[in-house]
């Protein structure tokens, strides 16, 4: 093993259990990676190498035996301060958040707390507390956010593997803008509490990876179930191709990618057909004021306190969410209703069990960028990161973003999405288009 | 939307600029639920509820 660092989480393991390489030495060789790499990239908010260290030392041989994770910094860690990458507000936990401790007694080593946008309130990356998140592939770019920490720690070898949430696209967008895998799980199948909330109605915590069968060995923790290791045929899975994201809001390498993994996966023995996302051209009017609610509701008494030290962008979110009449919120919830229904409906006439469709319409933009240009245009960079995931954030079942290509040398991704209930088919597809991609 | 009105109601100290951020944002969201409500037919529909 030339650098510990390097290994997939389930080499790692494979060299753990024989002996290759101790807890200690790969805790070691992550912390060293840290000290060398997180200057630039900036992945880590927080970390306790000693901590770390007598972890590995007296890890029990779980599934996760000595493998080092990295936390995003809105999930509680005991003895490690949660944040939220706010400029003063913090909170000192003497437990775990469940999912954290279901990861501990499976023997993962926490090393540190990642990386995040303000509140998790936003999906570049940026902070203007405590620094931007790097790009792995090219630092002067965004990671992309929320979980911009953990994403940027599991590609550059500064964990093997992270957790984070996903209210928006947070599990989503970084991995497409780093090259990684990411979980948005359904609603509920990973327990919140010990977890700084966003939105209620849409948050989840979810596994960051380097490949999908590592994302469904920590999903097989934080769920408590398991999950499957190997996928080589998709014979008889029906796959909805929701081309219009790809053709009206991605560019055209994009577009062009997702139509080969298309083909790639017929060849897998999957029948993809095109399909139409009932009022996906609406998700943002459904999104936000459900959103901007619930995020000033869940600061309640002490948002006067947080938003006079946010970025004016983020204060100006959580204000307008205390200001908006309940007849809006209530339509949007409402019209969210609808669009989860249209959209299983749909699913089910057409026999499809799972949705394909773009994760980010670019590779990643520069952090000195405002805009991004898609097909010619120049689209502020939020509004396009959130364009392609925000149809799927609305629905309650699992989204998987996995890489689809590469332009100019960076990562672009892909999501795969379905029901309530199918984690294990959304990951199972994912392996089998990573096995030939 | 009322400016004076935000100003009022905010709870939190806000400049000119993040008044008018503030107003012209919910201007938007609600226009953009208005219009999703003329949009689609919600009659009968319940609001979704986390399952």
């Amino acid at each position: 093993v030339s650098d510990p660092a390097d290994l997939s989480l389930a080499r790692a393991r494979a060299a753990i259990a024989v002996g290759e390489v101790s807890p200690t030495e790969m805790v070691e060789a992550v912390l060293r990676r840290i000290e060398r790499e997180n200057p630039r990239l900036n992945a880590y908010l927080h970390v306790d190498g000693d901590a770390a260290l007598a972890a590995a030392a007296a890890a029990p041989p779980g599934p996760l035996g000595g493998i080092p994770v990295c936390v995003k910094d809105v999930i509680d860690v005991a003895g490690m301060p949660t944040t939220a990458g706010t400029a003063e507000w913090r909170r000192q936990p003497e437990a775990d958040a469940p999912a954290v401790a279901r990861l501990r007694a499976a023997g993962a080593v926490v090393v540190g707390k990642g990386h995040t946008n303000e509140l998790a309130y936003g999906i570049d990356g940026r902070n203007p507390h405590h620094g931007d998140c790097g790009n792995p592939h090219d630092p002067a770019r965004i990671a992309g956010g929320s979980t911009s920490g953990p994403t940027a720690a599991v590609v550059a070898g500064l964990a093997l593997g992270g957790v984070g949430t996903d209210t928006t696209g947070s599990l989503r967008v970084p991995p497409s803008l780093c090259g990684a895998v990411g979980l948005r799980t359904g609603l509920g199948v990973v327990p919140r509490a010990g977890v700084l909330p966003l939105a209620w109605s849409y948050d989840v915590v979810g596994p960051v990876a380097r490949s999908v069968e590592d994302c469904g060995r920590l999903l097989e923790v934080l769920a408590g179930r398991p999950f499957p290791r190997q996928a080589h045929r998709l014979d008889g899975l029906g796959i909805g191709l929701v081309a219009e994201l790809a053709a009206e809001r991605c560019e055209p390498y994009v577009e062009r990618a997702l139509h080969a993994a298309a083909a790639s996966l017929r060849e897998l023995g999957a029948r993809v057909e095109p399909f139409e996302l009932p009022v996906a051209h609406r998700a943002g009017a459904v999104h936000y004021p459900i959103q901007m609610a619930e995020a000033a509701a869940v600061h309640g008494s002490r948002l006067e306190q947080i938003a006079s030290r946010c970025a004016p962008d983020v204060r100006e979110r959580l204000v307008a969410g205390r200001l908006l009449p309940a007849d809006t919120v209530l339509t949007a919830a409402r019209a969210r209703r609808l669009l989860v229904d249209r959209t299983h409906a749909a699913m089910e006439n057409a026999r499809v069990d799972l949705l394909l469709a773009p994760a980010t319409p670019t590779v990643a933009p520069r952090r000195d960028a405002d805009n991004v240009e898609v097909r010619g245009r120049a689209v502020p960079i939020r509004s396009a990161l959130l364009s392609a995931v925000l149809p799927f954030s609305q629905l309650p079942g699992p989204t998987l973003s996995l890489p689809l290509g590469e332009h100019e040398r960076l990562p672009f991704g892909m999501q795969l999405s379905g029901r309530p209930g199918t984690e294990e088919l959304v990951l199972r597809a994912g392996m089998a288009w990573e096995a030939v991609r | 939307v009322d400016v004076e009105e935000v100003r009022r109601r905010a709870g939190v100290e806000l400049d000119e600029a993040g008044v008018a951020a503030v107003a012209e944002l919910l201007e938007r969201v609600i226009g953009d639920a208005q219009e999703l409500e003329e949009e689609l037919d919600l009659e009968g529909v319940e609001p979704f509820a986390v399952p």
